[in-house]
């Protein structure tokens, strides 16, 4: 056969006859192959890219909440109570209501039976169809509710298949490590707690403030209505800025980077947030910088203390409200602000009649001897900037490409409260610590209604794979607890990893249906060329034969130049390639890195989100499967032009 | 001059009385056909060389279908052809010249008959084994001249000995040599179409020269020459065959080019007249 040299040389010669039509061919093929090679550089950049943002915000794991299913009937959310379920509960009032009177009698004290609230109100809009005394609902207001929902609670903890014990043993078959406790965030808010800034305790009414009533509103407002939780440091670890517990001079906390520069940036020149989130992460970074380690001070008031905040604050406005009414008498005892940052309430003004007086401390020896007296007291508790979050409002995912993305990468796991790392929490001396009394709440407690046993945990997965199998087995997708047959509802934690895993394999399929047809096409382009080519070469083989050459020669020409043009579309399919995904990178990249961090609430990394990474095999595979196709396709017009005596071509001179 | 009493020389008689009548008929154009017949026909006269036979043709015949017609491009057709020998096949298009051409070239078989070279029948070879003959023993040069328009004439001179296994420096200095030969020595970095017509059908009896073959077939070489080229080409062929003894086989319209040859062999449909 031809020596490559020679063959080379004859075979470029080709590649300038037709040279139009031979463009045309290659720029096409080029430019399909082109494409399949930038949206794999690019997708691979964006699957490697997505990886490590999961990874950071799983911290190289894949995070899922669990939450047990409660079956309703045990908190009684049920629509309907049954016979049954009302005789418990008049049966469990009743004993209540004896257990108090036998309380009272035992501590001297005069019972009230008027001041009982029945845990059953009749319900008019229950079907007459039912009977009368199970016409009925639930009064929330009566203590008696709680206290039976917090008994139920503790005898279905009892015989309950989905505690954390039972959890633990599921999870071994899937490799599950971690479970981390996630503090139910209901529960979370410290009462009467007031956030002091420029050395003013704010005192004004401590409603909920929750901005647009979303996750994400009570979240950015979490300071403001002291809404704290702990979570695991490892949960917490992407938004931290500070990771050492070591010299800190408070509760350390992570919050929200929007409040934060609300409520303290001022002094530090931070604006509000821009709402171009090309610009968010250099502002972001601003927030990051100027207020870690910033610390903050709140004044929590007791039940007695805000009862006299409260009373401060009403009998203004009642002083208000009657300044023109000549015959308005003020109250006797009234309090005034404390003046200086939780400092005593002090008593301003006192003009009770001694029977007065004497009611009031009988009220107080009552409230002693039943165990319900709370002296008036107040805790200040510092808290110290060790991380933030940015929390995302939810917005129509089909606003805008942005929104879209945001949506799809957004986390499910959400909270409406700052985070106060457990584990560093811990290393705190106990002056630094939450006061006992800061954290007391009336009723039943967390702990009763919600079992550390039943409450949510996340657990740890080392491929999505697994954390796929544990999903699909085991729970119920978080939004259908109501309906949910299986004994737990998750939900993936920290990031969408299943969902990017899912778009990871619908490019596979895609890439399984695109490959072909390109190849096809490519096929096809390379086939109408060359048999075009050999056609009009017929004459030229012709004499090559003439002058000796063998059939041998000529397939080594030909090949050659199938070869040749299959390294022509390669090359600049691979540049051009490369070169979209490059532009594609450099137009999107910044914006998709901004996008993710915000949407995965990595905000103390340097991460980048690339849509270039050309280490696909895939993108490197598309070279010799440029090559194959062109063979293929060279061979039927190939073989007919080697085969064709030559002196048919001679003849028709 | 031989002019025995064979057909063949009959024939060229009749030529020569037919020639001499229309003159003194004052039928000067049909006169002079007459003498051009017989100046062709009189240059079969020469003796046949004592060289070799290199190539011997045996009853050949050639039938081609085109369409729904059969075609006979040669009937029976018998010739012998001597080393160093300048034949010149003439006759009128379509009157099976270049079929005759072809197969001596080896590029086409006959339908019937045989063709020897080196005491063997080719038309029993298979195609690589004429392939090889191709390649080792005949040259061709071609009315159109079919230089590679994109290659240099360095390049256009060396594609025959690409096909060979002869080293890169062995063909490098047979170009040089040929190029040198054919006076083109200083062209040898242009394209064709930067030569003359001359120019290019010199460069392409240096391609066909490459291989240092036994025998040149010219078809037309001049064919799309003007005189003074067309001579200069004949020229060119007649040193090959004195200096190299190569015998060179030409298929021509041009009587002037014909009356150069050794021998003429005239074709009429088909057959050698």
């Amino acid at each position: 056969m031809i020596r490559p040299r020679f063959a080379v040389k004859l075979a470029r010669t080709k590649l300038r006859s037709r040279r139009g039509m031979l463009i045309a061919s290659v720029a096409i093929s080029s430019i399909l192959f082109a494409a399949f090679i930038a949206c794999a550089a690019a997708f691979t950049g964006a699957e490697k890219s997505a990886d490590l943002f999961v990874k950071k915000a799983g911290n190289d794991m894949y995070l899922v909440m669990v939450q047990p299913v409660i079956p309703p009937d045990v908190l009684l959310y049920t629509r309907d109570l049954t016979a049954a379920q009302i005789k418990d509960i008049k049966a469990f009032e009743a004993q209540y209501y004896a257990n108090l009177r036998a309380q009272y009698k035992a501590a001297g004290v005069a019972y009230d039976a008027s001041q009982e609230v029945s845990a059953l109100m009749p319900d008019a809009l229950k079907p007459t169809t039912l009977p009368e005394d199970q016409r009925v609902s639930l009064n929330f207001r009566s203590p008696v509710v709680d206290a039976f929902r917090a008994q139920r609670m503790q005898e279905y903890l009892k015989i309950a298949p989905n505690t954390l014990d039972k959890l633990k043993l599921t999870g071994v078959a899937y490799g599950a490590t971690g479970y981390y406790s996630v503090a139910p965030t209901l529960f979370s808010l410290i009462p009467n707690s007031h956030t002091i800034l420029d050395d003013r305790e704010d005192l004004s009414v401590a409603d909920m403030k929750s901005g647009d009533s979303t996750s994400y509103g009570y979240q950015t407002h979490a300071i403001y209505n002291s809404s704290y939780e702990f979570d695991d440091d490892r949960l917490l670890d992407r938004y931290l800025t500070t990771r050492s517990g070591a010299n800190l001079k408070g509760i350390p906390v992570v919050v929200s980077a929007q409040e934060a520069a609300k409520l303290f940036g001022k002094s530090f020149g931070i604006g509000t947030e821009p709402k171009d989130i090309n610009k968010q992460r250099a502002w972001l970074a601003d927030v990051q910088q100027k207020l870690n380690g910033y610390t903050y001070q709140v004044c929590t008031r007791n039940s007695t203390e805000q009862a006299m905040l409260n009373k401060i604050q009403q009998d203004y406005a009642d002083t208000q409200n009657h300044r023109d009414d000549k015959n308005y008498t003020a109250p006797a005892l009234q309090y005034g602000y404390p003046t200086s940052p939780c400092g005593d309430i002090v008593t301003t003004q006192d003009t009770r009649s001694a029977a007065e007086k004497k009611a009031a401390d009988v009220l107080v020896q009552n409230q002693k001897k039943l165990g319900t007296y709370v002296p008036a007291a107040h805790y200040l508790t510092t808290f110290q900037i060790v991380g933030f979050m940015h929390p995302q409002p939810y917005s129509n995912a089909t606003a805008s490409v942005t929104s879209y993305l945001q949506n799809l990468l957004s986390p499910q796991a959400f909270s409406i409260s700052a985070m106060v790392p457990r584990q560093m929490y811990d290393t705190l001396p106990d002056d630094l610590k939450f006061s006992g009394g800061a954290l007391t709440t009336d009723g039943p407690s967390v702990a009763d209604m919600q079992p550390s046993q039943l409450s949510p945990h996340v657990l740890e997965f080392k491929t999505v794979a697994k954390a796929r199998a544990f999903l699909d087995t085991e729970t119920c997708p978080s939004s259908s607890s109501d309906t949910c047959k299986k004994l737990y509802t998750a939900a993936p934690y920290g990031s969408n990893y299943l969902i990017l895993d899912e778009i990871g394999k619908l490019f596979q399929r895609v890439i399984g249906i695109a490959l072909p047809v390109l190849l096809g096409l490519a096929f096809v382009i390379v086939w109408f060329t060359v048999s075009r080519i050999m056609a009009d070469s017929r004459r030229e083989t012709a004499v090559y034969r003439a002058m000796g050459a063998a059939r041998s020669d000529i397939l080594g020409i030909y090949v050659t130049y199938v070869l040749l043009v299959a390294f022509r579309i390669a090359i600049t399919s691979l540049i051009l390639g490369i070169g979209m995904a490059y532009v594609v990178d450099v137009t999107y990249g910044t914006q998709l890195t901004n996008i993710t961090l915000s949407s995965f609430g990595i905000v103390s990394s340097d991460l980048r989100f690339s849509l270039f990474d050309i280490t696909s095999p895939l993108v490197w595979a598309t070279i010799p499967m440029i090559f194959i196709v062109s063979l293929l396709a060279s061979v039927q017009p190939l073989v007919r032009s080697v085969i064709r005596p030559p002196i048919r071509d001679m003849r028709e001179e | 001059m031989n002019l025995g009493g064979d057909g063949q020389h009959d024939d060229i008689r009749r030529h020569g009385v037919e020639a001499f009548l229309r003159l003194f008929n004052n039928d000067y154009d049909a006169a002079m056909d007459a003498i051009r017949q017989y100046s062709l026909r009189s240059t079969d006269l020469r003796a046949e060389p004592n060289t070799p036979v290199v190539i011997s043709v045996q009853h050949v015949s050639r039938a081609y279908k085109r369409g729904a017609t059969r075609v006979t491009a040669l009937d029976d057709v018998s010739l012998d052809i001597h080393e160093g020998e300048i034949i010149a096949l003439t006759g009128a298009s379509g009157s099976g010249k270049s079929t005759l051409l072809q197969i001596l070239g080896c590029v086409d078989r006959p339908s019937a008959g045989s063709v020897v070279m080196d005491g063997r029948d080719v038309t029993r070879l298979h195609d690589a084994a004429l392939s090889r003959l191709r390649r080792a023993k005949i040259g061709f040069v071609f009315q159109s001249f079919y230089l590679q328009p994109f290659l240099r004439l360095v390049d256009n001179v060396a594609v025959p000995a690409m096909f060979t296994r002869k080293s890169v420096h062995d063909i490098d200095a047979s170009v040089k040599e040929l190029v040198a030969r054919v006076g083109l020595e200083d062209r040898i970095d242009h394209l064709p179409k930067e030569l003359s017509g001359g120019q290019i059908q010199r460069a392409a009896i240096a391609r066909a020269l490459i291989n240092n073959p036994d025998i040149i077939i010219a078809d037309e070489p001049t064919g799309n020459l003007d005189s003074r080229s067309s001579q200069s080409v004949v020229d060119l062929l007649k040193d090959i065959r004195d200096k190299l003894g190569t015998t060179i086989i030409i298929a021509t319209h041009d009587g002037a080019i014909a009356a150069q040859a050794d021998r003429v062999i005239r074709l009429k449909d088909g057959v050698i007249v």
